[in-house]
């Protein structure tokens, strides 16, 4: 079973904080295309939230098309085109690294250094994927 | 401290009254007649202080506090000291007497050291015991002891007496054992610091002693049987039976409680049937006011359990078994008037057979005496229902009038079964009295109604 | 939906004390509403007023569409309520107890009693005195849901329990809600046992029901704006609650954001964020001051 984490006391809505980490975890392959989700019952009933939440974050990904309702099985990840993906993908990081930017700049940090931090970890996470395989 | 020793206003009211009366007897009454009377006021009025002082101390000396102040135990020595002082004050009414007034301070003393001794260490309550019998072992062996000779027999031991008290008192402030005991017995307090009865029913069982546990059981057992016996066979129990088991606790008058008392009145009565007459006087003042006491006490009793379990009634009544308030409200006055209507017709059939044994009172009086006992039981049933049916919660007052209401019974009674006046009040005076109770409580039962109707 | 509770202009006061006034509030079916209040705001005096434990001074309350005074017995039998302190009877075993409850309903499931008593495992022979304050409670809650109640009330349900015994009651209240489609109304100053819950939140202050909306509603619109080298007073942002200013920026709580104020403001060139809050910070802000 799929185990989605919540943190109940951030300003974030629960449904919110659901929707995101679904679309994370479909972008991250953890959901592979055409898999089936757990239901509303599972989900709310393991994180200990209100069902109507769950429903309400798998209402708006069915919105959006990033999931599908299957008759009588719940709700599947929809299959999509890759290049579509690659640009959410690129939508969901792109949010993240504002954050990020908007941290550096009130540490102060220049933006020379900011790179060059970030070239340093792109590397680092690069070695490493290169002494798994 | 003080303040902690001395909790509780029943008990302040009740010392104070005594020691006015022994005043007044001093002032009006011939000193040389009523010296045994004012010895036994000022003995009762003091045994009762030292009682609760002695109950409430192990609170003090076993309490957080008393490790960790400083001077804990000199401040509590001479608030102690100041106590004993003030108790001691009210002897001084037998001065002229010096003789006596040295005897009885002898005598108050070593009772409060007893006192103490009782309450920390259970073992010396079997002194307790023994002096209780004394006077029977006294009279079967024919040994005759006069007032006087008590008396003198205490002056010369006083020395003894004080020097032992002063060497105890300094123990005691600094006594801290035995925990396990202390601790037990301060639950109890506590409880009974509670100004509510219901509060017996909050200790948990592991902290009762054997009998409260064996009480309580059987005290309760009966309506856990008809609890069972409603669900087994699917009855239905009466709204007013509902009620009761609501309102029931260890404290109330149970169907054992009839058991307990039929048989001890069955018990005195043949002990006395071996008894020669002559003896029969002795048992009047226990016999007439025994029965008013558990009279007293039902209506004071009911009035302060049920007002302990208003919150867990007013959420029974909202409950689908009832219609609506009104018939909570009905199903409730039918419980009161059900409840102390039992009580009054079972003492009168205990005191009906008093009267077969010893012959203590004509039936005329007996009459009297049990339409006095229906009109003080209206009285307070309409003084209940008056507290009831108004929105506020202060029931404190109400109390305290229950309560002087039922010393002034007990006063009448007394005088009517010592002297046995027949004409004194009138028949026609008490079923005017009766009217009167009898109309304030329909009064007041509608007052109660009116609160729950629905003003549409 | 259809509304389970409706209440106008609802007075209420202790011994002339006012502690509620002129309160107005509804409840629909399907909803579970936290309420939440400080200590002493009127929370338990609210739910009794409602359940007619209590009697009211003034107002207007129906639950079930029907007035709260002369409710029929089978909406009675459809309420389930759990108060904040356990004043059961001391003396019966909990096998007792819940046969004595039994006889005040028509609906009764013994069923469920029993799947709960297994459950949480409760000890029935036990007296009620001598079980733990979350076992006393937790009876307390098997006796509310026994008789398969649509609108549930708790006051303060989590007050006795443990953070496990308060999982667990959560849970079972998702299940609940999953099965049934059951109205719940609980009271609480604990934030945390709300959000993960409650599907709206109510806030009760100074004798009215202050706040009511959408649990998730609420952490969207209630933000804190922080407003980078500007200096304004609370009078220029709308919606404002609360406003201050630190050095050069503005932080500013408002309970929803102007959206036509927030593009001019940009156009003016003025770099604004917006920050989530937590419910906490939001009850506090609401009832501040």
């Amino acid at each position: 079973m799929t185990q989605f984490s919540i943190s109940a006391s951030s300003g974030i809505p629960i449904y919110k904080q659901l929707c995101t980490q679904i679309e994370r975890m479909i972008l991250t392959d953890a959901f592979s295309q055409g898999e089936v989700l757990p239901s509303v019952r599972q989900v709310a009933s393991e994180l200990e939230v209100n069902p109507m939440t769950v429903s309400k974050a798998y209402g708006l990904l069915e919105e959006r098309g990033v999931l599908t309702r299957l008759r009588g099985k719940g709700m599947a990840v929809a299959k999509q085109a890759p290049e579509k993906s690659n640009k959410e993908r690129l939508l969901v990081l792109s949010a993240m690294i504002d954050e990020l930017v908007k941290e550096a700049m009130l540490m102060g940090l220049t933006d020379d250094e900011l790179t060059k931090l970030f070239k340093e970890k792109l590397d680092a996470e690069y070695s490493l994927a290169v002494i798994k395989e | 401290m003080k303040n902690i020793l001395t909790y509780g206003w029943y008990a302040r009211i009740f010392i104070i009254v005594l020691w006015f009366a022994s005043l007044w007897f001093r002032t009006i009454l011939d000193f040389e007649q009523k010296q045994a009377l004012l010895v036994a006021l000022i003995g009762l009025s003091n045994l009762t202080l030292y009682l609760i002082v002695a109950m409430r101390l192990p609170l003090l000396t076993h309490s957080q506090s008393s490790a960790v102040l400083p001077g804990f135990s000199s401040q509590l020595k001479t608030e102690l000291l100041q106590i004993l002082g003030i108790s001691l004050l009210p002897t001084l009414l037998l001065l002229p007497n010096f003789w006596m007034w040295l005897g009885l301070i002898s005598i108050m003393l070593a009772c409060a050291m007893l006192m103490a001794a009782m309450i920390y260490l259970p073992k010396y309550q079997i002194i307790f015991f023994a002096i209780m019998l004394l006077p029977i072992s006294f009279e079967s062996l024919s040994i005759v002891v006069t007032f006087d000779q008590v008396m003198s027999f205490f002056v010369y031991i006083f020395p003894a007496i004080a020097v032992c008290t002063w060497w105890l008192l300094d123990k005691l402030v600094v006594y801290r054992k035995p925990s396990k005991h202390i601790a037990k017995m301060m639950l109890m307090v506590n409880a009974s610091l509670d100004r509510t009865l219901a509060a017996q029913d909050h200790i948990p069982p592991e902290s009762q002693n054997i009998f409260m546990r064996w009480w309580g059981n059987l005290n309760f057992g009966h309506e856990r049987k008809i609890i069972s016996a409603a669900d087994e066979f699917q009855q239905r129990l009466s709204m007013r039976k509902l009620i009761a088991i609501g309102c029931h606790s260890s404290a109330s008058f149970s169907r054992y409680s009839y058991i307990t008392w039929s048989l001890a009145t069955i018990l005195v009565c043949s002990v006395a049937l071996t008894l020669d007459q002559s003896h029969y006087a002795a048992f009047i003042p226990l016999i007439s006011i025994v029965p008013a006491i558990i009279i007293g006490t039902a209506s004071i009793t009911l009035f302060q359990m049920v007002n302990s379990k208003s919150s867990y009634l007013a959420r029974l009544s909202i409950l689908p078994r009832f219609n609506d308030k009104q018939s909570f409200a009905k199903a409730f006055i039918k419980y009161i008037l059900f409840n102390q209507g039992a009580i009054i017709v079972f003492i009168a059939m205990l005191v009906a057979i008093t009267i077969l044994t010893f012959e203590h009172l004509s039936w005329g009086i007996y009459f009297k005496v049990c339409l006095l006992a229906i009109a003080l039981c209206l009285i307070n049933s309409a003084l209940m229902f008056f507290c009831w049916s108004n929105k506020s919660t202060g029931f404190q007052k109400y109390i305290f009038i229950i309560v002087f209401n039922f010393i002034l019974f007990m006063l009448l009674i007394l005088e009517m079964t010592h002297n046995g006046i027949d004409s004194a009040i009138s028949l026609s005076s008490i079923f005017t009295v009766m009217l009167v109770c009898a109309s304030l409580c329909v009064y007041t039962i509608r007052r109660y109604l009116h609160r729950f109707t629905v003003t549409v | 939906m259809s509304t389970v509770i409706s209440i106008e202009s609802l007075n209420k006061s202790y011994d002339k004390q006012s502690v509620l006034s002129g309160l107005n509030w509804q409840v629909s079916q399907g909803d579970i509403v936290g309420l939440l209040g400080k200590n002493g705001a009127g929370k338990s005096t609210l739910l009794k007023s409602l359940l007619n434990i209590d009697e009211i001074d003034g107002g207007q309350i129906s639950v079930f569409d029907e007035a709260h005074h002369s409710l029929s017995i089978s909406s009675k039998e459809k309420i389930g309520y759990v108060p904040q302190e356990n004043d059961e009877i001391t003396w019966l075993p909990v096998t007792d107890l819940i046969k004595f409850r039994k006889q005040f309903y028509q609906q009764w499931s013994d069923e469920k009693v029993n799947y709960y008593l297994d459950k949480w495992q409760i000890d029935t022979r036990k007296k009620m005195i001598e079980l733990s304050p979350g076992q006393a409670q937790k009876v307390l809650i098997i006796l509310a849901l026994a008789s398969m109640p649509k609108l549930l009330i708790f006051d303060e349900p989590a007050s006795a329990l443990d953070p496990a015994g308060r999982r667990d009651l959560l849970k079972e209240l998702v299940n609940l809600a999953c099965d049934e489609n059951i109205t719940v109304i609980f009271s609480t100053h604990i934030t945390s046992d709300l959000e993960r819950l409650a599907s709206k939140v109510a806030i009760l202050d100074k004798g009215k029901i202050c706040y009511f909306d959408d649990l998730d509603k609420t952490k969207e619109n209630v933000v804190q704006l922080v407003m980078h080298g500007q200096q304004l007073s609370q009078q220029q942002i709308p919606n404002a609650l609360r406003s201050d200013i630190k050095g050069n920026n503005t932080y500013c709580v408002v309970t929803k954001v102007d959206l036509i104020w927030l593009e001019e403001q940009k156009q003016q060139g003025v770099k604004i964020d917006i920050k989530p809050m937590g419910l906490e910070d939001i009850f506090l802000e609401i009832t501040a001051s």
